[in-house]
């Protein structure tokens, strides 16, 4: 009897347009809230602070394309640090929580200047709206996530507009060189850096990047594609951020104090400004209508896609036996309970300790800046990775400067380092806890002892899948299609293919399935279907496989399982679907059945 | 290649030396600590001044237990141990931000004691703590019995301040308030935060906990099963009693100063002890003598802080050295010099409070770099053992130690969160240390694995420790090696002669004070130490070709001679073979001569050859 357990592989569906839309709804929002923290912290000297965020942030980008390309599976912060360390890699990933948990309230706070809500309500306002995000993910991420896509374009248009109109009124006679010395001058780049967190979201994303023309499936390459996506929106944020910088600091300096109460919604101040001083003041307050809402709308949208990111990685490292099992634990519309929780949860209490936009401004770095430092740092000492000489130099030094940040915001920016240490320090106790828990021991032993017991050396010892024709059939429950495909497979001598898909509606977080296979044994729905099948197929003669696959996306896995494996015959039950069910997920029969190839047999057994 | 043997330090330090020793460091916190009361509530500081000595009290207690159950060494590394290596290094780092603090501290207070001008004092402390560094080069033996003879006449002179302040003493009842405390700065959450900032009376502890390696044994208890719970109590209750007893009085008789002193008691915060004797010798015996009196204490006090500022260089090296002997931290940091100290550590232990001294140019800003390390390094201890259901606590222990581990981090957190600059300096030293610690490992051949606990079980130490073959006894003669000298030739023909088994012996002088005695990871390995290797090896060579048996023996230790003794003992030797040697006077000196003191130590049945 085989009792075999092939690990499906998830769908890579995601082109380079669609990576950069969900990359440009985080990174491209930061031009939203940087400009005007740079001019509250230099005035009409904040330029040359600007061109410096500007080009760190297209440095980094550069960086995460070679990192994009060496981890075809997935590149975040958790992947690559733990090659190196798994503590590493979850000092790195809460880091990331940290970042995210604050980008949620930081984006949710902006997005709430930017549709005018007044001073006083924001807070709560902003609380509101992310738990009402919160509430919307309880049914998964499918269609929320695509805000963030759909609100590329006009976003991007609004920039070139204002851009646009702008131009005519750019000048250099307002800008003042900058005081101090170059401590002042370091410190106050520093406070400014808040446009980065949005190439961990690329990073996270490779696993699911359509792979290059020509790439072996078995050594994904996705480097066309990530280089693609980051190239065009880093082009976007580094030259729109030092445009509209500039376009702020060609002011006068008498509006010195209205650009200081527009620093957070500094982009709809200036839209107004230049459209009313080009068509008149009811065009500008139309337009600065216009810019608010886009922004507000996709601001939201990175509220939403920092939930989503916090709710994945929570998952990717329960799943990984670093955070505690209720931890993988779902809802029947696949998303992770208590995750879900916990991403709409901290942000909200986050706000009521905060209250305050620079506050919040403050805290956001130092997450961001450490997970980046600790992916790039490990990226760079990482041997095995493949790099040109001067790009190992390149990201070496990358990780030194972003380093130096670290420890400047650590050093100067109140009560940061406390939330990050906090954030470490509680999310560490929850990982021993729970190595505690699953009976997991952190050992150091010599690496001789450590090679005796590696994975890799156990997976050397596991048995081959035998090839040979080949009947799929796809449970969701102990339902008569099974039946019928024992028949079937009897009569036809063949192989009978059990495929259990556990429908995981988590955005990003997909990597560590490349690591820890999931294991249909530790699902008690797909145990129940596996062991029955497996016990009649004994009875009956027939050789029953067991497949098991979590995803996202049940139909594509399917389609991607019935393929790989080569079957002849695929067999699905047709079931009755609540309407409610089927608006948000779509029906996979029908999914199905569409992307079949000809070559496969299709039985849809009702 | 023949088995070899695990050696125990000489357990010779007593009770009231352990007392003496952790006095040096505990009895000096009452020298600050009233005065940093009276920087924070001024007039209204009794409250906070209790509440410290009420929780110095209980981590007293606290330590005794810890002491109880760790007779080899309980300090937070050891302990901390037994939970996982990462938190040990974090623990053994945190200790290491406290020390260096502490010698900072301790020296900055020393000089204002001594009446150093203030411009001054902060590169007189720097060029001190380099004297205190060039001195402990030739070993810490001389320089760390300072605070032993300090200890009496610091005793003495606070019950003389205690004694001259009593009549001046005003009602404790009318201290028990906040009534001087200015409006806005009431509540639980600012009185907490005051008390907080006033817990610098803690480090000692952590001291006492590594000493019970050499502790004396208590009565009816074994070299195989080694007890100090009772040395320990007696050690820590004593001081424990002064310390808290003589901060508490103290605190009385300075807040029983008129009020019109509030500027100067406000000034001269640093050095509170001397102007406590300044004005009680005056009131009581006139000016002059008020004058001197304040002179004597302002030298003993003095004196003591400076032997406090030794005593964190050698816990320092101390620390340091058990982590790169236990694989924590790169191997160059256990090479010895010639008289046995561990060299990088030595520079690194003086060369850290120096950066700090310049980095923080006042005696405040010390103040806040020093408790989150050592109420860290204490918490984690404390946690550990709480949750190390291995530990035979009775549950009200456990309940208590619980209870004092909550509240020391809940103090943890309140640092952090009130004073950014001690996080800051914490987590600097946590971060350079754990990458130290990581490239350590590398170069080590050490990996970090999270298996299931079963496969923890195949690759544990203890696992390839059971298949290591035990030691057969039989008759013996005992060659104390230190070179491949004519008596190593003399003591071959001698065992060849008498068919007798020849043990090896090599003993490693390490001139580390205090923390030696832990080497979690195992025993010490002779094949690991160059030196012991050549002479094991070519022993062991030769003993194969004249059939003798021969057994090496390898110890690592402060002190030769007594090592020597107690193994020529426990093993039952018949001979025992030393070879004289020419020694260099200095280090006669120093050092003494182990032929001496082996020849006045042995027992009447065991025969001393010294071949010359």
């Amino acid at each position: 009897m085989a009792e075999l357990i092939t690990s499906g592989h998830r769908p890579r569906n995601v082109d380079w347009q669609r990576a950069a839309a969900l990359l440009y709804g985080d990174w491209g929002t930061s031009k939203a809230y940087v400009i005007g923290l740079a001019f509250a912290a230099a005035g009409f000297a904040s330029m040359p602070i600007i061109l410096a965020v500007c080009a760190l942030t297209a440095i980094v980008g550069f960086n995460y394309a070679i990192v994009c390309r060496n981890f075809p599976d997935g590149g975040g912060v958790y992947s690559a640090a733990r090659e190196q360390s798994r503590i590493l890699a979850a000092i790195g990933a809460l880091l990331l929580i940290a970042n995210f948990l604050v980008t949620a309230a930081l984006s949710g706070w902006a997005a709430m200047s930017y549709f005018g809500v007044p001073e006083q309500f924001i807070a709560p306002a902003t609380m509101g709206a992310i738990l009402l995000l919160g509430a919307v993910n309880y049914f998964g991420p499918k269609h929320s996530g695509s805000l963030a896509i759909g609100m590329a374009i006009p976003t991007a248009i609004c920039v070139v507009v204002i851009v646009a109109i702008s131009l005519p009124y750019l000048t250099t006679a307002h800008l003042t060189r900058p005081t101090g010395g170059f401590p002042q001058l370091w410190v106050q780049f520093v406070k400014v850096i808040l446009a980065l967190s949005g190439v961990e979201a690329i990073a996270s994303m490779t696993g699911v990047m359509k792979v290059n023309p020509g790439s072996d499936p078995t050594q994904p390459n996705v480097s066309k594609t990530a280089s693609k996506a980051l190239l065009v929106v880093a082009i976007e944020v580094v030259l729109a951020t030092g445009l509209l910088g500039w376009a702020m600091l060609s002011l006068p300096h008498s509006s010195n104090a209205v650009l200081l109460t527009h620093k957070e919604d500094m982009l709809r101040f200036l839209g107004e400004h230049f459209a009313g001083a080009l068509a008149g003041p009811a065009v500008g307050s139309l337009f600065g209508w216009i810019v608010g809402l886009v922004f507000g709308v996709l601001l939201l949208s990175a509220v939403n896609t920092a939930i989503i990111a916090v709710i994945g990685v929570f998952y990717m490292m329960a799943l990984d036996g670093e955070f505690p099992r209720p931890l993988t634990r779902l809802n029947r519309y696949g998303v992770p309970t208590v995750p879900l929780i916990l991403g709409a949860g901290l942000p909200v209490l986050i706000l009521a300790a905060t209250q305050d936009f620079d506050a919040l401004a403050s805290l956001y770095a130092i997450g961001v800046v450490g997970a980046i430092t600790v992916n790039l740092g490990s990226c760079s000492v990482n041997r095995r990775l493949h790099m040109h000489g001067w790009e190992r130099v390149l990201m070496t030094l990358t990780a030194v400067v972003l380093a130096a940040v670290w420890l400047t915001i650590a050093y100067t920016i109140d009560h940061a380092l406390f939330f990050a240490i906090c954030v470490l320090g509680v999310g560490l106790s929850v990982r021993a806890y729970s190595h505690k828990v699953v009976g997991l021991k952190t050992v150091t032993v010599s690496a001789a002892a450590a090679e005796m017991v590696s994975p890799e050396a156990l997976e050397k010892l596991r048995p081959r899948c035998a090839e040979g024709q080949k009947v799929m059939v796809a449970a969701r429950g102990v339902t008569p299609v099974l039946a019928f495909a024992l028949e079937y497979a009897a009569l036809k001598k063949a192989t009978l293919c059990v495929l259990y898909v556990k429908e995981v509606a988590v955005f990003m977080g997909g990597p560590p399935g490349s690591r820890t296979r999931p294991k249909w044994q530790d699902d008690p729905k797909a145990a129940k279907i596996m062991s029955l099948c497996l016990k009649v197929g004994e009875e009956m003669g027939v050789p029953v496989l067991p497949v098991y696959a979590v995803s996202a996306e049940p139909a594509a896995t399917i389609l991607d399982s019935a393929a790989t494996l080569g079957v002849d015959y695929l067999m699905l039950g047709a079931t009755h679907r609540l309407s409610m069910t089927r608006l948000l997920k779509g029906d996979v029969i029908q999914e199905v059945a569409r992307g079949l190839p000809e070559d496969i047999q299709l039985l849809i057994h009702g | 290649m023949g088995p070899s043997l695990d050696v125990n330090r000489p357990r010779n330090v007593d009770w009231k030396r352990a007392a003496a020793l952790l006095y040096g460091d505990w009895g000096t916190s009452k020298a600050y600590v009233i005065g940093a009361a009276f920087l924070t509530m001024g007039f209204s500081s009794m409250p906070v001044i209790l509440a410290v000595c009420t929780l110095t009290g209980i981590v007293g207690c606290m330590y005794m237990i810890v002491c109880r159950y760790f007779p080899e060494g309980g300090g937070v590394y050891s302990a901390a141990r037994l939970q996982s290596r990462l938190l040990a290094s974090i623990g053994g780092l945190l200790l290491v931000a406290d020390l260096t603090v502490t010698a900072a501290l301790s020296g900055w207070s020393a000089l204002t004691y001594f009446g150093v001008p203030p411009t001054y004092v902060q590169w007189a402390t720097m060029g001190m703590i380099m004297i205190m560094g060039a001195i402990n080069f030739y070993g810490p033996k001389h320089s760390g019995s300072l605070a032993v003879s300090l200890a009496l006449p610091t005793v003495l002179t606070v019950l003389v301040i205690i004694g001259l302040s009593v009549p001046h003493l005003v009602p404790i009842r009318s201290l028990l308030n906040f009534q001087h405390v200015p409006s806005g700065q009431h509540g639980f959450s600012h009185h907490w935060v005051a008390f907080v900032n006033v817990i610098l009376a803690l480090s000692g502890v952590e001291a006492i906990a590594n000493l019970t390696g050499v502790m004396r044994l208590d009565n009816c208890s074994t070299l195989d099963e080694p007890k100090v719970g009772r040395t320990a109590f007696k050690s820590i209750s004593v001081v424990a009693l002064e310390v808290v007893l003589g901060t508490a009085v103290l605190g009385w008789a300075m807040l029983s100063l008129p009020q019109t002193m509030k500027e100067e008691l406000m000034r001269r915060w640093e050095d509170m002890l001397r102007v406590l004797a300044e004005y009680y010798g005056s009131e009581t015996f006139g000016p002059v003598f008020g004058h001197w009196f304040g002179v004597v204490v302002g030298i003993v006090v003095g004196l003591l802080l400076l032997s406090a500022v030794n005593t964190a260089i050698n816990a320092l090296i101390g620390v340091m050295f058990m982590m790169s002997a236990d694989g924590e931290m790169p191997p160059p940091l256990t090479r010895l010099n010639t008289h046995g100290v561990p060299l990088y550590p030595l520079i690194i232990a003086v060369a850290l409070p120096i950066a700090v001294l310049v980095l923080t140019d006042n005696f405040e800003s010390l103040m806040h770099l020093y408790a989150i390390g050592v109420v860290g390094a204490i918490a984690v201890n404390l946690g550990s053992c709480t949750s190390n259901l291995k530990l035979p606590l009775k549950a009200y222990e456990r309940l208590v130690m619980g209870l004092t581990f909550l509240v020391l981090f809940a103090v943890e957190i309140t640092l952090a969160k009130t004073k950014p600059e001690a996080l800051f300096f914490v987590v600097c030293i946590l971060g350079v240390g754990l990458a130290f610690r990581a490239y350590s490992h590398k170069i080590s051949g050490l990996k970090t694995l999270t298996v299931t606990e079963e496969v923890a079980e195949v690759v544990s130490p203890s696992s390839f420790e059971k298949l290591r073959p035990k030691l057969v006894e039989g008759q013996r003669i005992m060659v104390a090696a230190r070179g491949v000298t004519p008596v190593l030739r003399f003591a071959l023909d001698e065992a060849n002669l008498r068919k007798a088994t020849l043990c090896v012996l090599y003993v490693k002088e390490v001139a580390v004070f205090i923390g030696a005695a832990q080497r979690p990871s195992g025993r010490a390995r002779w094949q690991d130490d160059s030196h012991a290797c050549a002479i094991m090896s070519l022993m062991l060579k030769l003993g194969e070709e004249t059939g003798i048996d021969v057994l090496p023996a390898y110890a690592v230790s402060t002190d030769p001679a007594a090592t020597i003794l107690d193994l020529a003992a426990t093993l039952g030797v018949d001979y025992l073979m030393l070879g004289a040697q020419h020694r260099f006077s200095m280090a006669k000196l120093l050092k003494g001569n182990v032929v001496e003191k082996v020849a006045a130590g042995l027992p009447e049945d065991i025969q001393l050859i010294i071949h010359g």
